[in-house]
């Protein structure tokens, strides 16, 4: 029993780290980034193909060892991002979004047809997983310290990060470009940081992801489970607070990790269609958030100084 | 050559019926609608229950249906209108009247892709249907196949696509529908009432979209997921034409279908020389990808776009 | 008795109110004008009056019905009409299309309005097809008054109507506003220039969103201060 809770805890702190990549490039920037599990997925897999051993069935195997690999996994996300980053950012609001999530299905698909480079759907198994031969009954808490720690790090990294100089200049391009641009600052360039930054933190998340579990495979990367269910978590929690983004994570893994469990109560035969149900609660609570409390649980209402307002 | 264009041209014309509905949204409702994929899907699947219900009526020329499909369309998108109507009422019209932003509304209707796409699985589950036998293409000169039923895509695309322009071009609703998207106030000051063009502008959308799916549906399959395969063009097409703009939306749509299945072939020939084994099917979606971020380097509104859309 | 009644209108955007305390008063088949220095709120007081500014405080009525805070078509369809100054047309929409737009309350045939606005404004005829927003600033002026005119209203609010027209065109359009109101339609309109506002019977003076003084036109005219503030605006 406790061991099913440690497993939801060091879920949770996974995507809570997405979750708060996805605040600072939305709350703080106002990049509505569709495609934030393109990052997760891509540091998975690269800190999958970094450190495992060497095989016919996929690229890589250059057997890397964790935490170093990390590196990695953070580092080709971001460096996606900077790619795409230069016709992307160019777009406003909705076409923005729907690049991110076009990137996201594009990447989705590569990982899941090029098998000569993953392994397709069969996935990439026996990732290394630290010290778990040494205590596989207690590996959950063990790695509950790992993933737990680095939330708590990534907490404080976006707190310090959104209240240095750079992080008020940024705050100020989302409020209003045209201001921005007015000091003498470049908006896009800015954008590009943030864009970039969220990546990389979002990339190591799939690190942590990959070297929990021993194995990766596509399935845990679809739109639903890897961006629109980190929405909802920010939505729910509140845009633009920390903490409340981390409290709409617990509260939303904690709904899906639940749902699983009734779900298992249903009889075998309506198993898929309880997957279902589990979807049409996911959007059932966005939308009921949306209505009632659109700014979330901890969420501030938006704030326009006066000046700024439209005429 | 001439196959892929063939072929491009049908998926081009299924994409411009979406692309028409997402242009509509985007411009009187000022959202780009994540749930018009759905809602596409959806279209499909009622003509499927109709045309189950409804009693044989044989098949037409030499099509793969008769009048029951065609009486099941038109039901579909009546039923496809009333169900997106009623979304609207519930949740689009509050945040309207809250003045929600664009990028609010968009991720609203990302919610409710979920919603639907969930409903339609629990529903009718997960496997694939079709509307009939599947057909054989007759061959025509110059290597081109076509199956009948393909002629009716065509043709039913090209029909409502006339007969949406022409709403908008002549009647007295259609002229109201694009002043308001020029010019709220005025339109307002003019005795037009907001709401009205609102609902209005859901029908043609969702009516378009449905007849879409259906189309889709009749040339590959059904499935629950055939929609949201299907936004991404959509939404591309609509971008490249420029949101607003009918035309671009037309013209988009059949850009994007031709150049998916032109370069698709293309790109697999040359793979398949290169001895490089690649599914290009599957990267369709990426094709439009692609062009759009080509369009928007060179012309960032769009071809038809205008300033300030 | 009056068609329109203004009674102690505050209005503004979002928190700053733009005009303070209104009253006025619009008796049919008057021609008043509004005038004042920019930025006084004379576009905002019409736009209240029509429903595209909230009024915070006071009342507006119209046909001695209260239409305070109604709707924009609502009103319109009442009988009220407004041209604006900046955003009056449509501009992808064709002359003749703009008009057709303006009708848009009315269900039977309305070609002789059309007739109407081409008597008024002959060069729109030979334009009719054209894109409204590719015409010329003046040439838009006309579509835009056109416009208003198609609902045959009661009242008229009209917007700088002569902003943006060559000498020549002022004077024709001062000549048929006149026309306009003297077929009975009543006329409400804000006057940036001293031939504008000669050509009205009433004006109100309106500086920093409060009205300083009303009356006829000869005697404002005739008043020193207004001299002042309207020249010094």
């Amino acid at each position: 029993m406790l061991s099913y809770i440690a497993s939801y805890l060091v879920m949770a702190s996974i995507y809570g780290i997405i979750a708060l990549a996805l605040n600072f490039q939305w709350g703080f920037s106002g990049l509505m980034n569709f495609g934030i599990g393109a990052s997760y997925m891509l540091g998975a897999y690269s800190a999958a193909l970094l450190s495992s051993a060497p095989t016919a069935e996929h690229l890589g195997g250059f057997g890397v060892p964790f935490p170093f690999d990390l590196i990695g996994a953070a580092v080709i996300p971001a460096f996606i991002a900077f790619l795409i980053g230069f016709p992307a950012l160019r777009l406003k609001g909705g076409p923005f979004a729907i690049a991110t999530l076009a990137i996201h299905e594009i990447i989705y698909l590569i990982v899941h047809n090029e098998m000569w480079l993953t392994n397709g759907v069969w996935g990439i198994r026996d990732i290394s997983r630290p010290l778990y031969s040494q205590m596989p009954q207690q590996y959950d808490f063990f790695y509950l310290l790992i993933a737990g720690g680095l939330l708590i790090v990534f907490y404080f990294f976006f707190r310090k990060v959104v209240r240095s100089p750079w992080g008020r200049v940024i705050r100020g391009v989302k409020v209003d470009e045209d201001m921005a641009l007015m000091s003498g600052k470049h908006a896009w360039s800015y954008k590009m940081q943030s864009f970039v930054l969220g990546s990389a933190v979002a990339g190591i998340a799939g690190g942590l992801f990959v070297h929990y579990t021993g194995f990766v495979s596509p399935t845990n990367f679809t739109p639903l489970m890897a961006t629109f269910i980190v929405w909802l978590m920010v939505m729910v929690g509140g845009s633009g607070s920390n903490r409340g983004v981390l409290v709409g994570t617990f509260f939303v893994w904690g709904v899906w990790t639940g749902s699983e469990f009734l779900t298992d109560l249903f009889p075998g035969s309506m198993e898929t269609r309880a997957g279902f149900m589990r979807m049409f609660l996911m959007g059932i609570i966005l939308l009921i958030v949306i209505m009632t409390r659109p700014q979330g649980i901890f969420g501030r209402k938006k704030i326009i100084p006066k000046y700024l307002r439209s005429k | 050559m001439i196959g892929p264009l063939v072929n491009g041209i049908i998926l081009g014309s299924i994409i411009t019926l979406g692309a028409i509905g997402v242009t509509l949204v985007a411009d009187i409702l000022n959202f780009f609608n994540f749930a018009h994929g759905a809602i596409f899907t959806l279209g499909a699947y009622f003509t499927y229950l109709y045309l189950n219900i409804l009693p044989d009526m044989g098949s037409m020329f030499s099509l793969s249906f008769g009048g029951s499909m065609l009486i099941a369309i038109i039901l579909s998108m009546v039923s496809t209108s009333l169900v997106v109507l009623f979304f609207d009422k519930i949740i689009f019209r509050t945040l309207r009247r809250r003045d929600a932003s664009s990028l609010f509304l968009a991720l609203t209707s990302l919610g409710l892709v979920f919603v639907m796409k969930a409903t339609i699985s629990m529903i009718w589950g997960p496997q694939v249907h079709y509307y009939g036998p599947i057909q054989s293409a007759i061959k025509f000169p110059l290597g081109i196949r076509v199956k009948p039923d393909e002629f009716f895509i065509v043709a039913a695309s090209l029909i409502l696509v006339l007969v949406a322009y022409l709403f908008l071009k002549y009647t007295r609703l259609g002229k109201a529908m694009r002043a308001t998207s020029d010019n709220v106030v005025l339109a307002q000051a003019s005795g037009v009432g907001t709401e009205r063009i609102v609902t209005w502008t859901w029908i043609m959308s969702a009516s378009l979209a449905a007849l879409g799916g259906t189309l889709y549906g009749l040339e590959v399959q059904i499935r629950p997921t055939m929609g949201w395969s299907f936004l991404i063009p959509m939404f591309v097409a609509v971008i490249v034409g420029g949101v607003g703009s009918f035309g671009g939306a037309l013209a988009g749509g059949m850009i994007i279908g031709i150049s998916e299945e032109l370069i698709t072939s293309l790109l697999q020939d040359l793979f398949l020389k290169l001895d490089i084994r690649v599914v290009m099917s599957a990267y369709k979606p990426a094709i439009a990808f692609v062009l759009i971020i080509f369009v928007l380097l060179v012309r960032p509104h769009g071809i038809f776009g205008r300033k300030g859309g | 008795m009056n068609i329109l009644t203004v009674e102690g209108v505050t209005a503004g955007y979002g928190d700053m109110d733009v005009i303070f305390d209104i009253t006025a008063e619009i008796e049919p088949d008057d021609l008043v004008a509004v005038i004042g220095p920019n930025g006084a709120g004379k576009s905002t007081l019409l736009k209240t009056i029509v429903g595209a500014v909230r009024a915070r405080k006071g009342e507006i009525e119209f046909k001695e019905q209260d239409v305070t805070n109604w709707a924009i078509d609502r009103i319109v369809k009442r009988g009220l009409s407004w041209v604006p100054q900046d955003d009056h047309i449509f501009p992808t929409l064709t002359v003749e299309e703009n008009l057709d737009v303006g009708a848009y309350t009315y269900f039977g045939d309305y070609s002789d309005r059309i007739e109407r606005v081409w008597s008024f404004f002959p060069q729109l005829k030979s334009r009719m097809k054209q894109v409204a927003g590719d015409l010329s600033g003046g040439q838009q002026q006309m579509v835009a008054v056109g416009r208003g005119l198609m609902t045959e209203p009661d009242l008229l609010l009209l917007d700088e109507p002569t902003a943006g027209l060559a000498p020549n065109l002022i004077k024709m359009m001062h000549e048929k506003i006149g026309e306009i109101n003297k077929s009975g339609v009543t006329v409400l309109l804000v006057a940036q220039s001293l031939e504008t506002f000669r050509a009205s019977n009433r004006g109100y003076l309106l500086t920093s969103g409060e009205i300083k003084y009303s009356g006829d036109t000869e005697d404002l005219l005739d008043n020193p201060e207004v001299r002042d503030l309207y020249f010094g605006g």
